[in-house]
């Protein structure tokens, strides 16, 4: 990284999602989210030149990062051989690790899981059962409104000027 | 009008004040004191809160932290995900300091109980007027900080962007 002021922790959202072409409008969705609710979205890509390894640069950035989302929806078999990804879940659990040690610290952080429609996760991931996860079906719409209702409910979120009531 | 008022379990006195006050004023209120017994919990709130024209928020100490309510908020938020609704905070007068606020109440005028007659007549008056229920003053700083952040992150996509084309140049 070359001179570039990192964002600031309680402004940056890290989003652990797939960088497929496929995905690509969701990922957009959930950026286009983040900004507008005055967040920085942050991910590994950012640092992608740099020499270290890429799972210390997730650490890392996931550390600067007060908040963070992790989409599950898409862990689940793929291809020929029927591989799911798990770069998200992992992604998720130093998420949920940061949570819990920096409870009550100045440096706290928030994720947001991400989960398919329906109650499927609840076989693949049961241990977020306690959690709610946000569920989206993979519309664009179901990810704005998802990711919105998470961020308008944190404490660094910009509360948008328009939004006015309709008499 | 139809107003789905929200509340901690500790606020219930009240809420049920509030809720029979609005009602002698010809409102229609839903509250989970409405709620059957054994009812599923999350999606009575999900229907109700879906079906209500505007919501109250009765807001107590440690409101903004209680897990149940902050369940109950996203539902409404996901049920009203364009900011259609009027949403109007009461605080408890003896309950939460008034910056501690949900985030996204933060630029509504809220109404605190110390006077409870002059409470039901500024919340009347908010549920007929909903556009009144912005502060005006937050909006205003909203807008101003609006435009901050977004030019911060304009320098800072630029800046990417100008890395990973300095990084592209680069002799492999």
């Amino acid at each position: 990284m070359i001179g570039r002021p990192p964002p600031a922790y309680e402004k940056s959202v890290f989003i652990d999602c797939p960088f497929d072409s496929e995905y690509r409008n969701l990922m957009l969705a959930n950026v286009f989210s983040v900004s507008a609710h005055g967040f920085v979205p942050r991910s590994a890509r950012e640092t992608q030149g740099d020499a270290d390894p890429r799972f210390s640069r997730i650490l890392t950035t996931i550390a600067a990062s007060k908040y963070s989302i992790h989409d599950l929806s898409r862990s689940t078999g793929e291809g020929g051989e029927n591989l799911a990804r798990f770069n998200m879940p992992l992604e998720l659990g130093i998420a949920a690790a940061f949570r819990f040690e920096r409870e009550g610290s100045d440096r706290p952080h928030r994720w947001l899981a991400l989960v398919p429609e329906g109650y499927a996760y609840q076989r693949f991931v049961s241990d977020l059962a306690g959690f709610d996860p946000a569920r989206h079906n993979s519309s664009v719409h179901s990810m704005i409104r998802e990711v919105s209702t998470w961020l308008r409910t944190l404490e660094d979120v910009l509360v948008p000027a328009k939004s006015v009531p309709q008499p | 009008m139809r107003v789905f008022i929200s509340f901690a379990r500790q606020d219930a006195n009240l809420a049920a004040q509030l809720e029979a006050a609005l009602r002698r004023n010809n409102i229609e209120t839903w509250s989970s004191l409405d709620a059957a017994s054994g009812e599923d919990w999350k999606r009575v709130v999900d229907h109700e809160g879906a079906s209500a024209d505007g919501y109250v928020f009765l807001l107590g100490a440690g409101a903004s932290a209680n897990p149940q309510l902050q369940a109950e908020w996203r539902s409404f938020l996901r049920n009203d995900s364009e900011s259609k609704k009027p949403l109007i905070p009461v605080i408890h007068a003896h309950g939460a300091p008034p910056q501690d606020l949900p985030p996204f109440l933060r630029n509504r005028r809220a109404i605190i109980t110390t006077n409870f007659d002059t409470a039901i007549g500024e919340l009347r008056y908010l549920i007929e007027h909903p556009t009144e229920a912005l502060d005006r003053t937050h909006e205003q700083q909203s807008r101003v900080e609006q435009e901050k952040r977004l030019n911060e992150l304009k320098d800072y996509a630029l800046s990417l962007k100008e890395e990973s084309a300095a990084g592209e140049a680069k002799p492999q």
